[in-house]
């Protein structure tokens, strides 16, 4: 198609206009003010305020549940400021230094967000025997201490254009946190749905947050706990564990969510009757919060590299570290063992934030938790927190610097 | 630390720093690119949620080309820096659901191909024929102008400026040189195209958030021009793949990544010559720095005070308006286009086609509901599991609107205008999306000030406007920023916004650097 289009219409004169283009630039530039340039802006300090490197915390207050075998932490911001706001449901990632070690661990938040408002945030830990960091931290750590955390991350939260109005959360021992959060924000006000939970509990007496969740009860009827007893019989419980009858009793006539937080085997049993319901995939939410203790167990796991011990080598900046590395765990805690500062925070291999790269060497990432972006996966970046040693291997792993 | 001495530093990998970082490396350079996060990219990032990837901006490109024909972006991409991407090419502009100025209510998609376009446009506005075909010719002739003068960027006059071979461009380029620099809609008018027509093609404003009545009819033309001919364009890898195959290729050349690591500093001798960078892991050594980074930024907090910024500097900094900025809605449903009846990739919804009333608009959280929706699916099948689409619904502002909320209402002020973009989408486009969402995320300015950290979360750098026009930056390429050994590049470099346009820039400012280090 011929588009020889001369155009008359316009003057020559608008040639001049094209060749002062430079000139009306720079009389616009020097007719600007010649002060020192302030980059200062409300927004930028809003975000930053929201979304810090970590907030400075200190322990206010801890709260013994004797019987759980567990602690409430309250914590306080160091620094004066209000803690970061959250959505009811998210967790904090804390950083440990423990020993020769620079751990993380994320707990979801357990006190409604209206308290971080007003300076508070708690998170509730319960023992873990053979575990690392929650009974070095029910055994060491006292009102007072100094310790960083995150904002509030993760997206278990409920969603108004992505959840039904009634959510039915399935709750295993301290997995109940998060949903002690919904009830507080539903009570306050910040959240609007209907929270059902499922609580499992060994025994009545092991209960955690009892009181305080008949107390969210006497307050609004739009949270509703039922608890579930495996190894006691009672008036006014439920006996046996979460079933997809048991979830069918409570879940009335309307639609419904599934919100699913607890221990591993907690939620493998769990995620099973909830297959029974046929629910659409949207309608069922789970938070890991750690990834799996029997990498063996998972689909497509080379079964001899089960029990092992492979030389795994960290380059981070100009250091190189070698060490030891269990094909059982996690790589992640191969680098943290060896008192490498490495930057990490979900730990089910879904926020990425402890991405490295692979130079050699195999590793096995369970599907489950594979959060990594598609070109990643493509080339070797792996998430370590979420990946086990196949073989000896090098990693390039990013610094935490702050 | 030893042994952390750099030819050239580049901080920030963005696009722009990226292709900046791998243009210096190609010339031989040992190479140093940082970021402070733990994955390149900048805006081209990308996000998962659930089973669903998610690109954090709208990774489209315009004006890249084919083999064989491609434009400048493409060239630099393709063929200088050989990038291991594969493009899908989009066959429509857009489709668009609005009321013109005259009152008539259009809902159509426009095509690309100049003739396919021509003729769409008579069938809607019977009278355009004819304009349409002087307003391409002229877009053409900019383009070509542009690419010329893109090519010819080495010459400097006395007074700082590029030199323009004057007699090459009357004898060639006469049209644009008399239009060029006029505003969009004058011309428009000018060569009789009528008003609804007018309306049609001001839609890309979403993507522009300029006033027509003013900003240079180069710029819009330019930028429906290549649309039309050469297709807005995608790559299949997503945004973060394509930030990968810049990295893949950066290492491949020697350079060096280093994630999770901030420049503090840009440091200098006592005579203002630039040393090195210091950063989280201590000072690399440097003569030359190249900084994906927004020059407010740059001079304020990162540069060292040893270096004398001259006063043009702060003048042409203080001169400059930032630009738009973005509320995304990105989302992921359980359904397929098919099920869900979508066949459109782009969709703009403005309400209003009047250019006017939607810049008013988007200065008020109230009333701006002006959206534009891509959905990936449409072009690439693969973007999310089988059975599913993603989708990103985007709203842009001239001002900040953000800034007032408190945390608390910060999420209710999130939802509530998500739920009233959906509203529009489903009244204007009848596809029901509300029941089907499986994932979601709602980013504001705010988002946008915490990962890019650029000013009052803007994404576009500065306005452009009628005294601060794309070619009259570029003629003042090598007069701004003239501290010897530190540049900027990026969205807020003399190109503007965009993939293809900071791409671009990154590739100006090294080939500058370049120059410097061998003492031009």
């Amino acid at each position: 198609m011929a588009l020889n289009v001369k155009v008359g219409l316009i003057g020559l004169l608008d040639m001049l206009k094209f060749a002062n283009l430079a000139k009306k630039r720079e009389q616009y530039i020097a007719a600007s003010p010649a002060e020192e340039i302030k980059a200062d802006y409300p927004i930028n300090n809003l975000a930053k305020a929201m979304h810090p490197d970590y907030q400075p915390l200190v322990i206010d207050e801890i709260i013994d549940h004797a019987a759980a075998g567990a602690k409430t932490f309250v914590f306080k911001r160091a620094d004066g400021q209000p803690a970061c706001y959250f959505r009811a449901g998210q967790y904090i990632s804390l950083k440990l230094p423990i020993g020769d070690s620079f751990v993380t661990r994320p707990y979801s938040i357990s006190s409604s967000p209206k308290w971080a408002l007003e300076g508070k945030l708690a998170v509730t830990i319960k023992t873990n025997p053979g575990g690392f960091a929650a009974d070095w931290m029910l055994e060491n750590l006292k009102v007072g201490d100094e310790i960083k955390g995150t904002e509030g991350l993760g997206s278990f939260y409920y969603e108004k254009h992505r959840d039904q109005k009634h959510v039915i959360a399935l709750a295993g021992g301290s997995g109940i946190t998060p949903f002690l959060s919904m009830a507080y924000a539903i009570r306050d006000g910040i959240e609007d749905f209907n929270l059902t939970i499922l609580f499992g509990s060994r025994n009545e007496e092991v209960i955690l947050f009892k009181d305080e969740f008949d107390a969210i009860m006497a307050q609004t009827d739009k949270v509703k706990v039922v608890h579930i007893l495996s190894e006691e019989e009672k008036d006014g419980y439920e006996k046996g564990f979460i079933t997809a009858d048991l979830i069918k009793k409570y879940a009335g006539e309307d639609p419904y969510s599934i919100f699913i937080c607890g221990p591993e085997a907690m939620y493998r049993f769990v995620a099973r009757e909830v297959e029974k319901l046929g629910l659409e995939r949207k309608y069922v939410r789970q938070e890991f919060l750690g990834a799996t203790k029997t990498v063996w167990k998972q689909p497509e796991y080379p079964q001899a590299c089960r029990d092992k011990v492979f030389k795994l080598t960290v380059k981070q900046g100009p250091n190189e570290t070698v060490c030891d590395c269990s094909s059982n765990e996690p790589i992640l805690v191969a680098i943290e063992r060896a008192g490498i500062k490495a930057p990490s925070r979900c730990r089910s291999g879904e926020c990425g934030w402890c991405r490295s790269r692979v130079i050699s060497g195999d590793v096995f990432v369970p599907a489950e938790t594979d959060g990594r972006r598609w070109a990643d996966k493509q080339c070797t970046e792996i998430h370590p927190c979420a990946s086990f040693a196949l073989s000896d291997i090098t990693i390039v792993v990013p610094g935490e610097y702050y | 630390m030893s042994n952390s001495k750099f030819d050239c530093v580049v901080i920030g990998a963005g696009l722009s720093g990226m292709s900046a970082a791998i243009t210096v490396a190609q010339a031989g350079k040992k190479v140093l690119l940082l970021d402070q996060h733990n994955l390149p990219g900048g805006c081209a990032s990308s996000f998962v949620r659930g089973r669903f990837e998610f690109d954090a901006s709208l990774h489209e490109f315009c004006g890249l080309g084919k083999p064989g024909d491609w434009g400048l972006p493409g060239k630099i991409m393709m063929e200088d820096h050989g990038l291991d991407v594969n493009w899908l090419y989009i066959p429509e502009l857009y489709r668009c659901v609005g009321t013109a100025r005259s009152g008539r209510k259009f809902d159509t998609v426009l095509p690309t191909g100049e003739e396919e376009l021509i003729e769409k446009m008579e069938e809607l506005v019977p009278g355009s024929r004819e304009p349409m075909k002087v307003f391409l010719s002229l877009a053409k002739e900019c383009v070509e102008a542009n690419d010329y003068f893109s090519a010819n960027m080495s010459t400097v006059k006395k007074d700082g400026m590029l030199k323009t071979d004057s007699l090459y461009f009357m004898k060639n380029f006469s049209n644009f040189l008399k239009v060029a620099e006029r505003p969009f809609n004058e011309v428009m008018r000018k060569i009789g195209m009528p008003e609804d027509a007018i309306d049609l093609l001001d839609v890309y404003w979403t993507y522009i958030g300029a006033d027509y009545e003013k900003m240079s009819f180069v710029h819009q033309a330019w930028m429906v021009y290549m649309y039309t001919h050469y297709q807005p364009t995608i790559n299949k890898e997503n945004a973060h793949g394509l930030s990968m195959a810049c990295v893949e290729k950066l290492r491949e050349l020697g350079g060096e990544l280093w994630l999770n690591t901030r420049a503090l500093k840009v440091c200098a001798d006592k005579e203002g010559n630039i040393t090195g960078v210091l950063t989280d892991v201590g000072m690399v050594e440097t003569n030359y720095v190249i900084a994906n980074v927004n020059p407010e930024i740059a001079y304020n907090k990162l540069l060292d005070e040893n270096v004398k910024v001259p006063v043009r500097e702060f003048k042409r900094v203080n001169a400059e308006k930032h630009g738009i900025r973005f509320f995304n809605a990105y989302v992921a449903c359980n359904k397929s286009v098919e099920e869900l009846g979508i066949k459109d990739y782009t969709i703009f919804m403005p309400g209003s086609l009047d250019n006017a009333q939607n810049i008013k608009d988007s200065k008020s959280y109230e009333d701006n509901t002006h959206s534009v929706v891509v959905i990936y699916n449409v072009v690439n099948p693969d973007a999310s599991p089988k059975g599913t689409c993603t989708m990103t619904f985007t709203i842009c502002y001239t001002e900040d609107v953000w800034g007032d909320f408190t945390q608390r209402e910060y999420v209710h002020k999130k939802q509530e205008l998500f739920q009233k973009v959906m509203d529009n989408f489903e009244k204007d486009t009848g596809i029901i999306i509300h029941d089907c969402i499986e994932e979601i995320e709602l980013a504001s300015p705010w988002t946008f000030a915490h990962f890019l950290n650029t000013p009052e979360g803007t994404t576009y750098g500065y306005m452009v406007d009628d005294w601060d026009t794309m070619l009259s930056r570029l003629m003042a390429i090598r007069k701004d920023q003239p501290i010897k050994g530190f540049k900027t590049c990026g969205a807020a470099g003399a190109r503007g916004d965009g993939y293809n346009m900071t791409y671009t820039n990154g590739w100006d400012m090294a080939n500058i650097i370049l120059e410097e280090m061998e003492g031009k």
